[in-house]
């Protein structure tokens, strides 16, 4: 170390450079140390920080032109057939366009077309009269029955939502257009949004919803919950609502619906790592009932103020991931990530596929460019290892433990566990297993069709950590940078 | 000798960022898509071990001259100042109001750049869109890696002005 010493000059392009990720050795020391003493130093280089990152953010969403198919075809298409090694890479080709029709075709077709059809299906009883005159019950219609809006039951506070629905587009009026109001109108196409859950169509995994009932409060006065703050049912509601489909039973987890929101709680003073608020209201739609909220608000730590952090991103770059949803979202959300980390944190990547394998060693949190590149660099396919991804990924973290520190792997996967150790409760034990070490683990879902939301929800629960879904960069701004602190640093743990 | 699985691959992962870098320097969609495909022919030509490891910094080398030669025959010179914002619909989605917002706030910053000098621009693209390291750079301007690192510096401390004064400006309505 030459110990060169820096003064504060807003011209010395090495302030960005630094910024950059461009500075090795000597050079990144000697601006860390002018940083450490010098805040204006300190507020000039985070300024230009953050408009490095707003310009970088917005070239990456700026909608790239195509070449036409015609150029394209010139330079991929062999023009001449010398070989049997270009039929083979013709022949490639052709599966990966065949493989790509299938996929859209099953998401198009699976998803949308067939969903709207209205059910045909004949009653018990009602089949004699003639085989042309079976009921047809539309999916939408049933549902709505089933509110007891046909026969007049329905709750009216139920009301307000439905037309708030329809106001949003997701619902038409029913065939009558009772509750369709003056002058609303549903746009020819638009009606019978919500369909019935499509989840026989997909892959999708969802646990079993038990209600659990009212409990004499005289019989069994101890009750548990968790206070993991899990948001991932929102977003993932979300995106059902979107495709116009109603979500399955098991998708809809309130306590997460909840969580989704911020508070205004009382800050905890003090030592006290929880402060406990409490509320009192009477339910509407059962008003002699009453509603009880209780609200847990932990310390809030601030992200500038946090232990260095040691991060292992384990992505899931199998087949699955490839569709624009998911890898291309990942990595942008990686990076959103990234970019709040500084020179004392370690960020590292593994990837896991048909094998798993290291993508970035430890590198420090400041070198934005090579972060960047490696998530540039990562690409879909191949079959899922999730267990040799998880133990390399695991293994990494524990070399490179921060005591006392933010020690997390951050899976991002569609949870799509299908080759290898992937019967779920040895992984689980794993995980269970490693967070004595420290490391915990945070779960990102993307994706659909192939969501496996309660194995992804149980990892995170074993892992001290949080699942979150990531539906939107939106969504991944939220959980990563304007709520980076609840999302990764825990309070409390094993309560 | 043509090896189309390495070229596919070039093809995915450069040409949209390629066809921006090159709209950029031509000011036109047409020509920039023409560049693009003679830089992929080229490649095709190449000897696979001679580009792999500097991929980046010759494509980007080889669009540059390509728009070059392009602006010297056809005396093109204007560069366009248009920044379209497509609107496709988003697969990264957030809702219409959501992805306004946020095409409103790239408008933004890609309105600040498209006033910043030229070769500042074409640093700044290069380094954060292109991903490319201020060698590499340096490789396809042919500047040192210090004017490089100067244009990169001059032009974030021009954007950190604007887009700061921006967000202090009250109630100014983009459309």
């Amino acid at each position: 170390m030459s110990g060169e010493t820096m003064k504060f000059d807003r011209d010395d392009w090495r302030l960005s450079a630094y910024v950059a990720g461009e500075l090795d050795g000597d050079e990144r020391a000697a601006v860390e140390r002018l940083l450490a003493e010098d805040a204006a130093a300190r507020a000039f280089v985070e300024e230009l920080r953050a408009a490095a990152g707003a310009l970088e953010e917005a070239l990456t969403e700026e909608e790239a032109p195509a070449l036409s198919e015609a150029q394209r075809a010139s330079v991929v298409r062999p023009r001449r057939v010398v070989g049997w090694r270009h039929a083979a890479a013709a022949a490639v080709l052709v599966a990966a366009a065949a493989g790509l029709s299938v996929d859209s075709a099953s998401r198009f077709g699976g998803g949308e077309a067939e969903e709207w059809r209205p059910v045909h299906r004949s009653r018990v009883g009602e089949t004699s009269v003639a085989s042309a005159t079976t009921t047809t019950r539309d999916p939408y219609e049933e549902w709505l029955d089933s509110l007891g809006y046909q026969k007049g039951t329905m709750d009216a506070s139920l009301t307000p939502a439905l037309r708030s629905l329809q106001a949003l587009g997701y619902l038409a009026g029913p065939s009558d257009g009772a509750f369709r109001g003056p002058g609303d109108s549903v746009p020819p196409g638009r009606g019978r949004l919500l369909s019935t859950p499509a989840t026989e169509a997909t892959r999708e995994e969802y646990a079993a919803v038990e209600v659990a009932g009212f409990r004499r409060a005289a019989d069994e006065a101890l009750s548990t919950f968790s206070i993991d703050v899990d948001t991932a049912s929102y977003a993932n509601v979300r995106r059902f609502l979107r495709e116009g489909t109603l979500p399955p039973p098991g998708a809809v987890r309130v306590e997460e619906f909840v969580n989704a929101f911020t508070y205004d709680d009382p800050a905890p003073t003090g030592d006290v790592p929880f402060q406990v608020t409490t509320e009192v209201a009477a339910c509407p739609w059962a008003p002699r009932h009453r509603l009880v909220r209780i609200g847990l608000k932990g310390r809030s730590i601030d992200w500038s103020e946090r232990k260095p952090a040691n991060l292992v991103f384990l992505v899931d770059v199998s087949g699955s991931m490839s569709s624009a949803d998911k890898l291309p979202l990942l990595t942008r959300s990686l990076r959103l990530l990234a970019r709040q980390l500084d020179h004392r944190d370690r960020v590292s990547i593994v990837v896991y596929a048909g094998a798993a394998g290291l993508v970035l060693p430890p590198t420090p949190g400041n070198r934005d460019g090579e972060i960047a590149g490696a998530l540039e660099r990562l690409r879909a396919g191949g079959s899922t290892n999730g267990g040799a991804g998880i133990e390399l990924a695991y293994r990494l973290a524990e070399e490179n433990l921060v005591p006392g520190g933010l020690n997390r792997v951050i899976l991002a996967t569609d949870g799509d566990f299908n080759v290898g150790v992937s019967d779920q409760s040895s992984l689980v034990e794993m995980i269970e297993r490693k967070r004595e070490s420290g490391v915990f683990l945070t779960v990102l879902g993307f994706g659909r069709g192939n969501l496996n939301d309660a194995t992804m929800e149980q990892l995170a629960d074993k892992g001290n950590g949080s699942y979150g879904y990531v539906d939107s960069l939106d969504e991944a701004k939220r959980l990563l940078v304007e709520q980076v602190g609840g999302t990764m640093i825990p309070v409390a743990k094993d309560v | 000798m043509t090896h189309l699985p390495f070229v596919r691959d070039a093809l995915e992962r450069y040409e949209g960022r390629l066809l921006l870098y090159a709209r950029r320097l031509l000011g036109d969609e047409e020509r920039a898509r023409d560049v693009v495909q003679e830089t992929f022919l080229k490649l095709c030509r190449q000897r696979r071990a001679d580009v792999e490891r500097r991929l980046a910094e010759w494509l980007y080398t080889v669009v540059r001259n390509g728009a070059i030669d392009a602006r010297r025959r056809e005396r093109v010179m204007k560069v366009s100042d248009e920044v379209r914002v497509d609107e496709r619909v988003d697969p990264a989605g957030g809702g219409p109001g959501a992805r306004l917002e946020r095409e409103e706030e790239g408008a933004r910053v890609l309105a600040s750049l498209a006033a910043l000098p030229e070769k500042e621009q074409e640093a700044l693209r290069l380094k954060f869109q292109g991903g490319l390291s201020y060698r590499e750079i340096a490789g396809v301007t042919g500047e040192s890696i210090g004017t490089v690192g100067w244009r990169i510096h001059e032009g974030l401390k021009t954007l950190r002005a604007r887009l700061g004064a921006r967000e202090t400006s009250e109630g100014r309505v983009t459309s």
